[in-house]
């Protein structure tokens, strides 16, 4: 489904992702773990339009969108839940969602059916739907993001950190739900720092270390691997 | 203090200060879109008027089919200013942006100048010229046309944008366009919306203030700096407070040129101005720190 | 084309005009032309209001290309000047030169009031109230006609006189303007090139490392002003003296338009930008002579087309062709040659403010919230002296913030820290700063448009005294400083290895290399203690290698270094003390040792173990 090879991209004079090459498949659970600044966000921008890359090409459904811009990628069914939410905080939560069916254009019907699955899995932003975004919880703020990523019907879903700075009971509930979003055969490419949830969630993983894919693999091999905690920890690791 | 009097001024003020709303709505419209102040936002106000003057003399058309085609040609205008000259710089610092709106506003300036010339112009007021009478004040009907201007583009702007899902998509867009963009919300086309409605309003009221007070080709320059003092007093970036701004600068300018002098009267605004941003940097009524 | 450029010829010229002295040559040549060609001719006048803009634009150059500030008040100091001494002079029978120097004071005055009132607005806001500025001057002179003549006019003022002479011909206003333009460039090349110039150009594109290097920028802004007041002032006292009756319409607004076309045209942060612009500007309508009426209209098209094609402007393209392609031919590196005449030690200690034992640095229960996020919370530790101290943690830990605690650019909600004994509660960024704690920053921010050495040398400012006087008119002592100063801002660039660059412009330097001029220029302000946000982010392995080696170095001399690192190879292998944080708080302290051997640490790191199945 997402084809990636040989990705390169910069920010002016620096290159932050060198060489990426990466797949995702239907229906799979694709996670990129490493540690900080290792380019894991800037993979997802440069994925979902943001950040054109400077170099390799990003196929989804075998078109090439390394040069489309966002709005237009959003149409081709990749929805992007960005780091640190992004919602727009004066916008009301019900606003919010009916913008992010805004790709699909204006039929009434399909979006009412959308937002009614949206609060299905979300209960608490229908109680919530009138109040302005910016005045939710973190861990509500989140699961707004990701309905409003929902409501373009994306066969491929785009996470950037949804655990950031959120509370650990939040945070379970967070990938409860996501795992529950496979189940209904979304395909994800989740980007997290918290490598062991992450990884016991995905089918496959790819660890990230300065803008290097260093090693691949299926999720519960790596959860085993010294490897990775040696890309977050350092070399001269003891265990 | 004689109250006829003080009525007869009040209007007076509300009535500058309904013009300078609008202009004032115009410029936050397309500053919350981009972050653009468009110093050639008054130049719509003129084109507004001389391109309906030019069809009510030359064309024959109608008033209102004259307006109609005014406003259209402005805002046609205004959105290939925005292509052609502001989107290249537009990340570059403010005030090589705010060079080169001054440069278009001198430029649409100089055009007007040449095809309509350098006198003032004016209009036939829309439903004659016999006053009415409020409270012993004497009002022309044309300050009637211009409130209910000033009032209908107040709710009809608000309307969009809290009630449509293009204006709504136009705040996402003025709010974070990131993320606007990541529900699929095609940014650039947002931007051209918003300066062909600046330019529209814009051209709106320029024509509705053209029968009051005429209008030449340094009049749109003159009216946008009121507007935009009135914005920014009020706060660039909210629509209430704009409109607030607006009001209060066209009052109090009515009542100094009468109470204190009227030679000085375009010095008031910005002595208000400069007060008021030294209390409030961002504006009465601003909701977050400029940019 | 090479062949030509490198003619005998071409090189001796190339070497004239990179010789310091260069410009006056050529700006008296220019100035004789007009003279010769014309004569006494009634065009002569233009030239005159030529020298006299250029005066203004200038000044207008200083403000806003070097000052980066969108100041459009100008005009009013202009007309100030032009109306203090003209009515003094006209009403009272004050004598010219007097009321020259009354109009200075005065508008020195209005400059500092001014300042001062719009020190807290941003850009647009700042904008229009420094456009109202003009407005309202104008308007004033406009609305008293007993005082001023009002819109009509004032008349009544006298020519000048002096040694039974009577300035009156457009010649001699020429040659009086062109003195005066001579004296204003003079200065203003001074000005830029001193501690002041560097300081305001560094405040210009980055006020937040300006104020990192010990530069209090709301002083400097507000100087700024008073000294752009001065040649406005000036500059409108002439004007009015050619004029004999002015109005003010000859300082509206659209007069200001004019001059910022001017300036753009001319290229902004050269100078003599102003001398191009103005003469282009005011050439144009002479030349299309029967074409009155489309002067407006091509003017504005000018500025457009400028800023679309040619942001430099002509002179600003000119000096960019004359840097990168003509003057390499012939210079030779003067900073070296300085450097092996007087070889400054470069082996310099930090802890000479600081001596005693004990930590350095303590904090004590720092919190701070952002909205609904406590980001730092409780924190507490302390970084021994000529130690490296790093923190670690995951994204969104709090690390930067705390960086922005202890550098007071933002302030705690609760906590404090203690800096060698003192309290830094009632400091400012820059006072920080100069009592000896630096910092650098996640993306560096050096001053883009200055040289690597020129950055370094904003570094030193506080070590330097030279003020404003001494920048417009630099004696002896403070030509010594300046060269003292560059020798020591040498001396740092090859403390870090980077003095081949010296001459390059910060933004043309490599990515790695602007992290270690950073650190020069941080080093220049002779701290004790050097914060380090992400010194390795973005290098590659043999340029880590080559931090490290620095970083040890610069402790082994005395320097306390704490740092903010993702990097743990570089932070295991450099590091005494590493502190972790996750949410806001410590979760460990200790040796990289202890840190690697730490439960808390690794489930920060690696998540916690969860019942995710993988399906």
């Amino acid at each position: 489904m997402l084809q990636i090879d040989r990705l390169e991209v910069a920010y002016g004079a620096l290159t932050v992702l060198r060489d990426i090459s990466l797949t995702v498949n239907n229906g799979e659970i694709v996670t990129v773990i490493g540690a900080n600044g290792a380019g894991k966000s800037t993979l997802l921008k440069s994925i979902s339009g943001l950040l054109p890359p400077s170099g390799g090409t990003i196929q989804f459904d075998g078109k090439e969108i390394a040069r489309t811009p966002p709005h237009q990628i959003v149409k081709l069914g990749v929805s992007q839940v960005p780091e640190g939410r992004q919602l727009f905080a004066e916008l009301s939560v019900l606003d919010n969602l009916e913008l992010g069916a805004f790709s699909r254009g204006g039929n009434a019907a399909e979006n009412a059916k959308e937002l009614a699955h949206v609060y299905d899995l979300f209960p608490i932003l229908r109680e919530r739907s009138v109040q302005m975004a910016g005045t939710l919880s973190g861990g509500e703020q989140q699961m707004l993001a990701i309905g409003r990523a929902l409501m373009a019907r994306p066969k491929l879903l785009l996470l950037d950190e949804p655990s950031l700075g959120l509370a650990p009971m939040v945070v379970r509930s967070i990938f409860e739900i996501i795992m529950q979003l496979k189940a209904s055969d979304l395909a994800i490419l989740l980007v997290e720092q918290n490598a062991r949830a992450a990884l016991s969630m995905a089918d496959r993983a790819y660890v990230l270390e300065t803008g290097r894919v260093v090693s691949q693999g299926l999720g519960k091999d790596l959860l085993a691997d010294p490897q990775v905690q040696r890309s977050y920890l350092g070399e001269s690791i003891a265990h | 203090m004689d109250v006829a009097l003080a009525m007869q001024v009040l209007f007076g003020g509300l009535t500058t200060g309904g013009i300078y709303a609008m202009i004032a709505l115009g410029f936050t419209l397309v500053y919350r879109s981009t972050t653009v102040l468009n110093f050639a936002h008054g130049e719509f106000a003129m084109m507004g008027a001389f391109l309906t003057i030019t069809g009510v003399t030359a064309l024959k058309l109608p008033v209102l089919a004259a307006f109609l085609l005014a406003v259209a040609v402005t805002a046609v205008v205004g959105v290939l200013f925005e292509r052609l000259a502001v989107r290249p710089v537009r990340t570059q610092a403010p005030f090589v942006v705010i060079l080169l709106t001054l440069g278009a506003s001198t430029l649409f300036r100089g055009v007007a100048m040449i095809i309509w010339g350098k006198d003032p112009l004016t209009l036939a007021p829309f439903s004659g010229s016999t006053s009415i009478f409020v409270a012993g004040a004497a009002i022309q009907p044309q300050v009637l046309w211009v409130l209910g201007g000033a009032i209908g583009t107040v709710i009809g702007l608000s309307l969009f944008l809290n009630k449509t899902t293009y204006g709504k998509a136009l705040r996402a867009c003025s709010e974070n366009a990131n993320a606007a963009s990541l529900v699929g919300i095609n940014v650039s086309t947002m931007v051209l919306i918003s300066f062909a409605i600046s330019a529209g309003i814009g051209a709106l009221a320029g024509v509705l203030i053209t029968p009051i007070t005429a209008m030449e080709f340094n009049g749109g320059f003159a009216l946008a700096m009121k507007g935009l003092t009135g914005a920014i007093i009020g706060g660039l970036d909210r629509v209430s407070g704009v409109i607030f701004g607006a009001l209060a600068l066209g009052i109090i300018e009515a009542f100094s040129s009468v109470y204190i002098s009227s030679l000085m009267k375009e010095a008031v605004a910005f002595v208000v101005l400069i007060l008021v941003l030294m209390v409030w940097p961002n504006g009465v009524l601003a909701r977050k720190a400029s940019r | 084309m090479s062949g030509v450029l490198d003619s005998a010829i071409v090189l001796g010229i190339i070497r004239f005009l990179a010789g310091r002295h260069a410009w006056m040559v050529l700006f008296l040549v220019a100035a004789v032309i007009p003279m010769v060609l014309l004569g006494n001719s009634y065009l002569m006048s233009s030239f005159a209001i030529i020298a006299i803009f250029s005066i203004v634009v200038l000044s207008l150059d200083l403000v806003m290309g070097y000052g980066g500030l969108p100041n459009f008040g100008v005009n009013g100091f202009f007309a100030l000047g032009a109306y203090v001494m003209g009515v003094l002079a006209a009403k009272l029978g004050i004598p010219l030169a007097l009321g020259a120097g009354i109009a200075v004071l005065l508008n020195l005055g209005v400059a500092f009031l001014i300042g001062v009132a719009t020190l807290r607005m941003k850009h647009y806001y700042f904008a229009v109230a420094s456009l109202g500025l003009g407005v309202i001057v104008v308007q004033v002179i406009g609305g008293l006609p007993d005082q001023t003549g009002g819109w009509s006019g004032l008349t009544g003022i006298p020519k000048v006189s002096a040694l039974g002479y009577t300035l009156s011909s457009d010649l001699a206003f020429y040659v009086v303007s062109c003195a005066a333009l001579f004296i204003s460039l003079a200065a203003g090349r001074n000005l830029v090139g001193s501690r002041f110039g560097r300081a305001i150009q560094a405040i210009s594109t980055d006020e937040l490392a300006t104020e990192a290097v010990g530069i209090f920028v709301a002083e400097h802004k507000v100087k700024l002003f008073m000294v752009t007041s001065v040649f406005g002032s000036l500059a409108g006292s002439l004007y009015v003296l050619f004029l004999r009756v002015p109005t003010p319409a000859n300082f509206d607004v659209p007069v200001l338009v004019e001059m910022t076309l001017m300036l753009f045209l001319g290229g902004q942060r050269t100078l003599w930008g102003a001398i191009i612009g103005s003469g282009v500007m005011r050439l144009l309508p002479e030349v299309m002579g029967g074409f009155h009426d489309f002067t407006t209209a091509l003017q504005g098209l000018t500025l457009i087309l400028i800023l679309l094609f040619l942001p430099k402007g002509l002179a600003g393209k000119a000096e960019e062709v004359w840097k990168d392609r003509l003057r390499p031919r012939v210079v030779v590196d003067r900073y070296a040659s300085a450097q092996a005449r007087n070889g400054h030690d470069a082996s310099q200690r930090f802890d000479g403010r600081t001596p005693g034992e004990g930590p350095l640095l303590e904090a004590t229960g720092l919190s701070k919230r952002f909205g609904g996020v406590q980001a730092v919370s409780e924190l507490t530790f302390s970084v021994p002296r000529r130690k490296i101290k790093a923190i670690i943690g995951p994204n969104g830990a709090g690390k930067t913030t705390a960086f922005n605690l202890l550098t007071k650019v933002i302030t705690p909600d609760d906590g404090y820290a203690c800096f060698n004994g003192i309290s830094l509660k009632a400091y400012k960024p820059h006072e920080v700063s100069r009592m000896g704690i630096v910092r650098t920053f996640q993306t560096p921010r050096l001053f883009s448009t200055m040289s690597a050495l020129e950055n370094v040398k904003v570094g030193l400012h506080t070590h330097l005294k030279a003020g404003i006087i001494n920048a417009l008119v630099p004696l002896a002592a403070t030509r010594r400083e300046e060269h003292d100063a560059e020798e020591r801002a040498y001396a740092l660039l090859e403390l870090t290895g980077i003095a081949p660059r010296a001459a390059t412009i910060a933004d043309k330097l490599p990515f790695g290399e602007r992290r270690l001029l950073e650190i020069a220029r941080g080093l220049a302000v002779q701290p004790s203690l050097i914060l380090l946000d992400e010194p390795a982010a973005g290098l590659n392995e043999t340029e880590k290698d080559r931090l490290s080696e620095l970083l040890l170095r610069l402790r082994d001399a005395g320097l306390t270094l704490l740092l903010v690192e993702h990097d743990m190879r570089v932070v295991m292998n450099i590091a005494d003390e590493v502190l972790v944080m996750n949410y806001g708080q410590k979760i460990a302290d200790g040796t990289p040792a202890e840190i690697q051997r730490n439960d808390a640490v690794l489930k920060a790191y690696l998540g916690e173990d969860t019942v995710y199945a993988a399906n």
